[in-house]
């Protein structure tokens, strides 16, 4: 079984209402797709956000460039199982877009399990018994409306909530982290996120100041780069930090590793370049016996099905999966939180494709 | 879909010579342990463990049958065997130290799911990363001359890849041997040396410096596997790779290693690692601390070894060692070959051995599930 066929897609997937990131507001999701056709017909289907430019400087435009001229070469022509071989040449052909290689990885793991006729969590492992609980995240807005969304999501049944931080003055901060703590009570696990706002000078002393509200981890305090200052702040911290913008590389990890930097990683497979490298980042977690949640940028449905196949077949402490909160019109039906656990869609391989007509062509390379 | 029954079989198969291993004396057999998964829709897994792994593991033969029948194989009986990630994870730390028993029921649950699913156990472990698999071969311990001749027939067979055992005392009876057998298949053949933990740090440091000329691809296992001290201080004082081998007894050990860059390399093999799953998932640790790997075994039967080759086929190593099976009177698994140096498999769904049960003694079988 060959891979015949390589085709890029754009889509742009507008958001109501959007959400305010600290560098500004985002407005819609404009999302690239890979689909591999095989000899025999098959199909496998891929998906990742594009505007991250915020993010990881990757784009639409740029995630679509690495895919045409690095990474389809790669496949396109190849046996289906030789795919291990064409993910581990992913990094040596092309440094870092990590974007462009999961969009790929994707859609060679749907494939193969669509080959077989199995879901992706089941060829993975994985199994749909018990609850595996997901987490809501409350974004920049006023106190009030913090602690009002947050119990709503409580009462649809969510019990892990992270409050996004980094606000000037601080004041702001802890009253929307107070705010959200007396609205929910002590049982909600709570957490909260920085995205980097901070030095690590100011992270010691905002954390001290907010663990009174009873956080169970500190997301991505200080800048992504600055690991050793990551291990500075865990240092003088009680509550457990994660790396998020810290942690894309496996060097990345075994780095936060040695340096005792943090307690959780968190796991995207927009970062990683795909389900294999997630997959080894959760291996080393779990050698190192630090925790990891499975999330994903906003994003459509095809792309958070594909992190929710992974969470059935890993143990992730939670999931942060609800990245397709808010998009008007998916061209990827479905959903995975149901009453604030995770569910995923049924039948072979990622279980949903997209509507086809929904996306703009952007360019096919054939063997 | 349930696993009905695990089986539990023993069988010695006789080597054709006996081998010499420094810490087990003569080994004349391999006293394999054979699990059989049985399902309530007809397709079935097959396992195997080499039992007489005493100075390896700590195994034997009565034991690995017995961590399997009153302690795994419970755990797996009225479960769903495409759940493989929880059920392998309920038996670990079941037992500790399991090493064979679990190993062999990881492979047969792994051979069960390709068998489901249709496809070779390499493409569950996520498809092929080299398309052919060459083995290295051992030079075991003996003169200069026979080592010479010995290494110049491997090469002459297809044998790419050669390794010395060493270690001997006074230490200028290596230096002879390894001279003999570089010379003898001259500078393109890879030549590495094997110590098994012989050497004291100091030792290793001043005896590598002396056998420098002789391009050496790794030195194996120089110092005492708890040495990881010693063992750094080596790979810190030397230009040539050290590979940890004994030092790898777990995943735990693999964090250490590579965290704490106590070597260049590591040796993987399923029974140390307790099966498939875990050599993968020390493999991946491996590669996030920029750690190469070589996949390897004990000697066992076929069905280990074709389970060793799919690994090696999926997963991205330097080095393969795939001899294990060679030089056994009978073998009541096919469909793994070594021939001309390259290893091969028969790519049929799950492990592609047929194993026939018949030639194996049942020493028992679990049909009911863990009670607590």
């Amino acid at each position: 079984m060959r891979i015949r066929r390589l085709e890029v897609f754009t889509a742009r997937l507008p958001l109501e209402p959007g959400f305010s990131h600290f560098t500004g507001r985002v407005t819609a999701l404009e999302e690239v797709f890979v689909r591999l056709t095989a000899d025999d017909g098959q199909v496998g289907w891929g998906e990742v956000r594009g505007n991250m430019s915020y993010f990881s400087g990757e784009s639409p435009a740029g995630i679509v460039a690495a895919l045409r001229d690095y990474l389809a070469p790669l496949v396109v022509g190849r046996p289906l199982r030789e795919r291990g071989g064409a993910i581990a040449q992913f990094d040596r052909a092309l440094a870092g877009n990590a974007a462009a290689k999961a969009a790929l990885d994707i859609a060679l793991h749907d494939l193969a399990a669509r080959a077989a006729g199995v879901p992706l969590y089941r060829w993975l492992g994985g199994r749909r018994a018990g609850r595996l609980a997901g987490s809501e995240c409350l974004f920049y807005g006023p106190a009030d409306e913090a602690a009002t969304q947050a119990q709503a999501y409580v009462a649809q049944g969510f019990r892990i909530l992270k409050v996004r931080v980094g606000l000037e003055p601080f004041a702001l901060d802890v009253a929307r982290v107070r705010a959200v703590r007396e609205a929910v009570g002590n049982e909600i696990s709570l957490a909260v996120d920085a995205n980097q706002a901070w030095t690590v000078k100011q992270a010691i002393g905002r954390i001290h100041a907010l663990e009174r509200y009873r956080l169970d981890c500190v997301e991505q305090p200080v800048a992504a780069r600055d690991l050793t200052g990551m291990a500075e702040v865990a240092r003088a911290v009680e509550t457990p930090l994660m790396a998020d913008e810290s942690l894309y590389s496996l060097e990345d990890a075994m780095t936060l590793v040695r340096l005792g930097a943090v307690g959780y990683f968190h796991v995207k497979l927009v970062k990683a370049g795909g389900l294999h490298r997630a997959r080894q980042l959760i291996a080393l977690a779990e050698a190192a016996r630090l925790d990891y949640v499975l999330g994903q940028m906003n994003e459509g449905m095809l792309a958070t099905a594909a992190a929710a196949h992974l969470a059935l077949a890993s143990t992730p402490k939670y999931t942060e999966l609800y990245g397709t909160d808010g998009i008007v019109a998916d061209p990827t039906p479905g959903h995975v939180y149901l009453s604030g656990a995770l569910v995923v869609p049924e039948g072979p391989g990622l279980g949903v494709v997209p509507d086809e007509r929904r996306l703009e062509p952007a360019f096919e390379r054939t063997a | 879909m349930k696993i009905t029954a695990v089986e539990v079989y023993r069988k010695d198969l006789p080597l054709e010579t006996p081998f010499q291993h420094f810490a087990s004396g003569s080994v004349r057999a391999l006293e394999e342990v054979y699990v059989r998964l049985l399902t309530d829709e007809g397709p079935s897994g097959h396992g195997e463990a080499r039992g007489n792994s005493h100075y390896l593991t700590g195994d034997t033969p009565d034991r690995v049958v017995a961590e399997i029948l009153q302690h795994l194989g419970p755990r797996l009986v009225g479960r769903d065997p495409r759940d493989w990630h929880a059920l392998l994870a309920d038996l670990d730390g079941t037992v500790v130290g399991a090493h064979g028993a679990r190993s062999a029921l990881d492979m047969a649950l792994h051979d069960l799911v390709g068998r489901l699913h249709g496809v070779p156990v390499f493409e569950l472990l996520g498809g092929a990363v080299r398309e052919a698999l060459p083995s290295n071969q051992s030079i075991f311990y003996g003169p200069p001359d026979a080592a010479a001749r010995q290494a110049a027939a491997y090469v002459a067979d297809g044998f790419r890849y050669l390794k010395v055992r060493a270690g001997l005392r006074p230490f200028q009876r290596d230096v002879d041997r390894i001279r003999a057998v570089r010379e003898a298949i001259g500078p393109d053949v890879s030549l590495a040396i094997d110590l098994n933990m012989a050497w004291t740090a100091r030792e290793a440091v001043a005896h590598l410096r002396q056998l420098e000329p002789f391009d050496l691809a790794y030195v194996e296992q120089p110092v005492h596997y708890r040495d990881l001290a010693g063992l750094r201080h080596v790979t810190q004082h030397t230009d040539i790779p050290i590979m940890a081998d004994e030092s790898v007894q777990s995943l735990d050990d693999v964090l250490v290693l590579a965290r704490d860059r106590v070597v260049d390399l590591l040796h993987l093999k399923l029974i140390k690692l307790g099966g498939i799953a875990g050599l993968w998932r020390a493999a991946a640790v491996a590669e996030t601390g920029g750690l190469e790997l070589m996949i390897g075994q004990t000697n066992e039967g076929g069905l280990a070894t074709a389970a060793a080759a799919h690994c090696a086929l999926a997963v991205k190593a330097r080095y393969l060692e795939l001899y294990g099976s060679e030089g056994l009177v009978e073998d009541p698994a096919s469909g793994f070959a070594l021939r001309h140096g390259v290893a091969t498999i028969t790519e049929g769904p799950g492990l592609g051995v047929t194993l026939d049960v018949a030639r194996l003694k049942p020493v028992g079988t679990v049909t009911g599930e863990a009670t607590g």
